[in-house]
């Protein structure tokens, strides 16, 4: 299996996740109709797996080394996760927005293939690298919704018009995004032992997550105190996002951040 | 009653009566960090220096014991049901994340006075602010871990791996800085080291000893460009990543088709070109042949990125635009080295980035190596570093690990559950 197998593995799965969490929107029901979507998402699945598998036998090494590389394992697991919260949870929400998330790594895949070949420096050259990237970019992107949420609540109430409803699906979107966001943290903690010798050392870049995590926490905590309070949650979760910004970008501009071995330029 | 009411009673309530809720709770926090700061001033030694063992143990053990006989015989105190409460947890967690963020926006160096640093803005990590943050976060969750998770059941086990868990990272971390050592070593290569060196240049012996055999660099195949011969930069319309140099393959840069005739990774000036060489010193070099798509006229020649010994060498494309070999990036660091222990044989092993052995307690990390040679380094350095509290901060790592697992599979069901009660 090579590279160049790339297109008929990714535009096929891309076809059967597109499909399979259309036609779980579409009305109707019935056990044949219900069995579909589950069908075309388990299908996608497995032949991406297969070809991961596939490449990473014909390499003879993870297939985890270069930025390509590691795209294809967000988009699997991006897939893949999307299925298995949809299977607990049965959010439907949830399953099209990890497969739109994943479409955009095999796309990139597709258009820019010549960044295969990129190198990369030793340190990142460790297992733990995929998945603190991946939980991270997946927590991210479930507090980026809450985010969503939040504002929309914040407007809402603004005209008092807000409904519990709402804080209800913020409330899930972090409870979801935190626990990712835990593991990546912890990912990178073990990762940073492996590779620097220490798994904490108050570098900025840390010091930003370890705050972004901590912000999330008092959320939670002050949601569970007071179910029947909104306006000081929705406005802690819009800051909770600005202080992820910082942690994800703007901790490079930070005057702290000089000669931080974080930050890849 | 509703929360509309709750927070009429607070309004007209007395500060400091009973229960303590969260003006109360925000005030502790900033007392705290006031003593926090107040110690550092008074103190004339900056910071606090965890002690090793066995004094930080048994500050644990006193702290874990305290904790334990006010949830036994004082749980249903007014203190000791504030501190355990949501009001002591967000104001706790709030000036905890205060601190580190003053933490991510100053910068930190040690050494420098006046004011500010000798209140200790400057060596945060170490400051009696993180410290009183730390006591206030690990007391107020130590209380409700006790209270919530005692007696131990199914129905308790993510509250208890999420709170217990966390806790342990905290305190294990923190009392295990006293007994934390991360040294250097200098390995210089045939020469056997039983020693490594600190920050402040103190040696310590220790027990075992390295030989280092061999240090080598692995690298990715060199790269071409076209740059302006005046200022070394990149030419402007090159866009992306710029291709690798290998022997028979054919690209393209802004202007020009370029086939690779030959590629020697390692290579000697021999005349007008090169020849494969593996004497130390000798930098990659590689004959192209240069086709300018607009002219159609074609050059050939070497190109090398040179190395501390050999000039680079590139071809003049006119204008003052030169192609040339850009130095090739690392793949690997290896160090070859032979491990004496007092038990033991002796053993050969590889270190190199994200692979540290492991040596009677310590843990072997590649650092660095003499940059002036690069890959013809006689010297490698070592970070050796030993940290006896490493298991006690992984059970609570693995807690945690297991505790958001936890949330991830009954996410919103902790609520319904909660709502439902
Ligand atoms: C890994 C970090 C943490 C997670 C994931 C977490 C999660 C939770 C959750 C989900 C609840 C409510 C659900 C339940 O009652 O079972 C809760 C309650 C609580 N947590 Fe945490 N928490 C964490 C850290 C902390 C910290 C650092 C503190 C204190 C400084 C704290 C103090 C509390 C308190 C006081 C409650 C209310 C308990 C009660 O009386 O019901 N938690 N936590």
């Amino acid at each position: 299996m090579e590279w160049t197998n790339f297109p008929f593995f990714g535009v096929t799965t891309a076809l059967l996740w597109v499909m399979g969490s259309a036609i779980v929107w579409f009305p109707g029901s019935g056990r044949i109709k219900n069995a579909i979507p589950h069908m075309l998402i388990i299908a996608g699945i497995a032949l991406f797996g297969f070809f991961l598998a596939a490449l990473w036998i014909s390499l003879g090494r993870a297939p985890m080394r270069t930025l390509g590389e590691t795209r294809l394992w967000y988009a699997f697991f991006l897939g893949a996760i999307g299925y298995i919260a949809y299977l607990r949870w049965r959010y439907k929400w949830f399953l099209s927005y990890s497969i739109m998330m994943s479409l955009v790594f095999i796309i990139i895949n597709l258009v820019f293939p010549e960044n295969f070949s990129k190198t990369l420096v030793p340190a990142l050259q460790s297992p733990w690298f995929v998945p603190h990237v991946i939980v991270y970019i997946f927590g991210y992107a479930l507090l980026g919704a809450a985010t969503l949420v939040s504002v929309k609540g914040l407007y809402l109430d603004y005209f008092r018009t807000f409904r519990k409803s709402l804080i209800a699906l913020s409330d899930n979107l972090v409870y979801l995004g935190f626990a990712f966001l835990t593991l990546g943290l912890l990912f990178g903690a073990i990762w940073a032992k492996e590779a620097w010798g220490h798994y904490w050392t108050w570098d900025p870049k840390e010091t930003w997550a370890f705050v972004t995590w901590l912000a999330y926490l008092l959320y939670i905590h002050y949601r569970h105190f007071h179910p029947s309070r909104v306006r000081t949650p929705l406005w802690m979760l819009s800051c909770a996002f600005i202080i992820l910004l910082i942690a994800w970008f703007g901790v490079n501009y930070l005057p702290a951040a000089r000669g931080s071995i974080h930050v890849y330029t | 009653m509703s929360d509309k009411n709750k927070s009429k009673v607070e309004k007209g309530r007395k500060m400091w009566s009973d229960p303590w809720r969260y003006r109360e709770s925000f005030t502790v926090a900033l007392l705290l960090l006031a003593t926090g700061i107040l110690i550092e001033l008074v103190t004339p030694h900056p910071g606090v220096t965890v002690p090793g063992f066995p004094a930080n143990m048994f500050t644990g053990m006193v702290f874990i014991t305290t904790l334990v006989f006010l949830h036994l015989f004082y749980r249903k105190s007014p203190l000791v049901k504030w501190l355990s409460g949501v009001p002591a947890a967000v104001s706790s967690i709030t000036l905890f994340s205060l601190v580190a963020l003053l933490l991510g926006i100053i910068p930190q160096r040690g050494g420098s006075d006046g004011i500010f640093a000798a209140a200790g803005f400057t060596h945060i990590t170490n400051s009696w602010m993180i410290v009183m943050a730390q006591m206030y976060v690990l007391a107020s969750l130590g209380l409700v871990t006790l209270r919530r998770s005692l007696p131990l059941n199914w129905k308790n086990a993510g509250f208890l791996l999420n709170h217990a868990g966390l806790w342990i990272v905290i305190a294990g971390a923190s009392l295990g800085t006293g007994d934390l050592q991360r040294l250097k070593m200098d390995l210089h290569k045939g020469e056997t080291i039983w020693y490594g060196y600190d920050a402040q240049n103190r040696t310590y012996e220790l027990p075992f000893a390295v030989r280092l055999d061999n240090f080598h660099i692995e690298e990715y195949p060199p790269k071409a460009g076209i740059f302006d011969g005046r200022t070394g930069r990149l030419a402007d319309d090159i866009r992306g990543d710029l291709p690798h140099i290998y022997e028979g393959d054919e690209f393209t840069l802004p202007g020009y088709r370029i086939t690779v005739e030959k590629f020697f990774p390692s290579a000697w000036p021999d005349g007008e070109g090169f020849m494969q060489s593996d004497e130390t010193g000798s930098p990659p070099a590689a004959k192209l042949t240069v086709t300018s798509s607009g002219s159609g006229e074609t050059y050939s020649g070497w190109i090398s990125c040179g190395s501390f010994l050999i000039s680079p060498s590139y071809i003049m494309l006119g204008n003052n635009m030169v192609l040339a070999m850009t130095e090739p990036q690392t793949r690997r660091y290896i160090s070859e080295v032979r491990i004496y222990t007092q038990d033991d044989e002796p053993e050969d092993k590889i270190i190199e980035v994200n692979d540290a052995p492991r040596v009677s307690g310590w843990r072997l990390y590649q650092f660095s190596y003499d940059t002036s040679r690069g890959k013809w380094s006689e010297l490698s350095i070592l970070e050796i570093v030993r940290d006896p509290w490493l298991p006690v901060v992984y059970t609570g790592i693995f807690m945690l690990l297991a505790g958001a697992l936890y949330i991830l599979w009954l996410g919103k069901d902790i609520k319904t559950e909660k709502s439902k009660e």
